[in-house]
């Protein structure tokens, strides 16, 4: 973990907090969640709409090569099984029901597909698969040893340098709330009750770290290819 | 509605913080809209090194993908629209309905009044058996429609086979409800009636 992020509070030190608020209290009207929001964009690329596809692709396309990496320690050949894992899931878009969260089904597909460009490389898989709720604590050690370029090392050196200062130097109440919607994953209403705010608060502040943050990320980012046409 | 307050909808739609209706239509939006796609991007990338969650992807990947898909010229095929089944199956609940509608007036039509002799060419011999079976309403079977009642608690009598028939079966009535069984061999064309009248003695022969 970088420095400037160990300003931000711990996950065990927020998990009394969350401990003591009854989930799901007083939920004024329902919410999209964000896999029923993924299922729209999925049903979207299923009424043939291509460019849903795309914001799935941004949406889990550092996720997923964070899966493949675990598999594939080649730079290139995890950027191939990547994309791979990608074209697997548009391909297989039609028959996706949604009885499982999207991002479920993509895993077990990035799983598969590393696994199998080993096998067709003549190497062996590994034999214990990591399950999906481990991925995340998996990830992050696995990072230490990634296996980047020096150059794309330095670029995600660099991206996560301008993440954390931009969090360091938002204003407290806006740095909590991103903190414990990013890092300690509370609803807005948790983070309503620990802040003492209304959830319109919570938005609002969540909203305006993001865009702080986006301040100092947006130049390091400019210049990818959309994939879309500009509006 | 402003930027800012689109952008804001945006990012309660990542925490899954926004009503359907309007997350369904920010959806929408998102896919024609390049710089909101391009925030939407450059956010999640912001989450997942706040979550130290994957590995940085290569900054052309998006568009490596969309190329490979667009050279793959692979289609999705599209899911039955909602509305589209509906009309479907409401067609196929039509055609059921109809079918059996069909089935119970085949079984209501008079079958069980034989076809009307031709004089003739009819003889005992051909003359079809009749059964009190033949004779029980079948609407008890199939209750479908009132159509079927109808039919059977107004036969046509279309011919003087039928009338004749119908006459003994209710002036008969020691002979069962539906009085059919004692005179039925004797039944069968009004040549055969009308010698058998004449001739008692042929009428007995005829037994």
């Amino acid at each position: 973990m970088p420095a400037s992020l160990s300003l931000l509070p711990t996950p065990a030190a927020v998990l009394p907090l969350v401990a003591v608020i009854p989930p799901q209290a007083g939920h004024g009207s329902p919410r999209m969640s964000e896999a029923d929001a993924d299922l729209e964009l999925v049903r979207r690329v299923q009424a043939g709409q291509k460019n849903a596809f795309d914001l799935l692709v941004r949406k889990y396309q550092h996720k997923v090569f964070a899966i493949i990496s675990r598999y594939v320690h080649n730079h290139a050949e995890a950027q191939d099984v990547a994309q791979d894992t990608f074209l697997r899931a548009y391909r297989a878009l039609a028959n996706f029901r949604g009885e499982s969260a999207f991002y479920t089904w993509l895993y077990t597909i990035a799983t598969n597909t590393a696994k199998n460009h080993l096998v067709s490389m003549g190497r062996r898989p590994p034999g214990d698969d990591i399950q999906i709720d481990d991925a995340a604590q998996f990830e992050s050690a696995m990072r230490l040893r990634d296996p980047a370029t020096p150059e794309r090392e330095m670029m995600r050196q660099e991206i996560e340098r301008a993440v954390t200062s931009a969090v360091d130097k938002l204003p407290e109440e806006l740095r909590q709330a991103i903190t414990l919607r990013e890092v300690d994953g509370l609803s807005y209403e948790e983070i309503a009750q620990v802040m003492n705010c209304p959830i319109g608060t919570v938005r609002s502040r969540i909203f305006r770290a993001r865009d702080a943050i986006d301040q100092n990320l947006r130049p390091l980012l400019d210049g990818r290819d959309t994939g879309l046409e500009a509006s | 509605m402003s930027d800012d307050t689109v952008r804001e909808q945006l990012s309660s739609l990542m925490d899954g913080e926004l009503s359907p209706d309007s997350a369904r239509f920010l959806s929408k939006r998102l896919g024609n809209d390049a710089d909101l796609a391009a925030t939407w991007e450059r956010w999640h990338c912001a989450r997942d090194i706040l979550r130290q969650q994957g590995t940085l992807a290569p900054v052309d990947f998006c568009a490596n993908v969309r190329a490979a898909l667009d050279a793959d010229d692979v289609v999705v095929a599209p899911v039955a629209v909602q509305g589209g089944g509906r009309v479907w199956r409401g067609l196929a609940g039509g055609a059921i309905a109809a079918g059996v509608a069909v089935f119970a007036l085949m079984l209501g039509q008079p079958a069980v009044m034989p076809e009307p002799a031709q004089p003739g060419v009819a003889t005992l011999a051909n003359v079809a058996p009749v059964t009190t079976s033949d004779l029980t309403p079948n609407w008890r079977l199939s209750p479908v429609s009132d159509r079927q009642s109808v039919v059977l608690a107004q036969p046509q009598l279309s011919s003087e086979f039928d009338s004749y028939f119908v006459e003994h079966g209710l002036a008969n009535g020691t002979a069962g409800a539906l009085g059919i069984v004692s005179y039925v061999p004797v039944v069968a064309t009004p040549d055969t009636r009308g010698d058998a009248v004449a001739s008692p003695a042929a009428g007995e022969a005829s037994r």
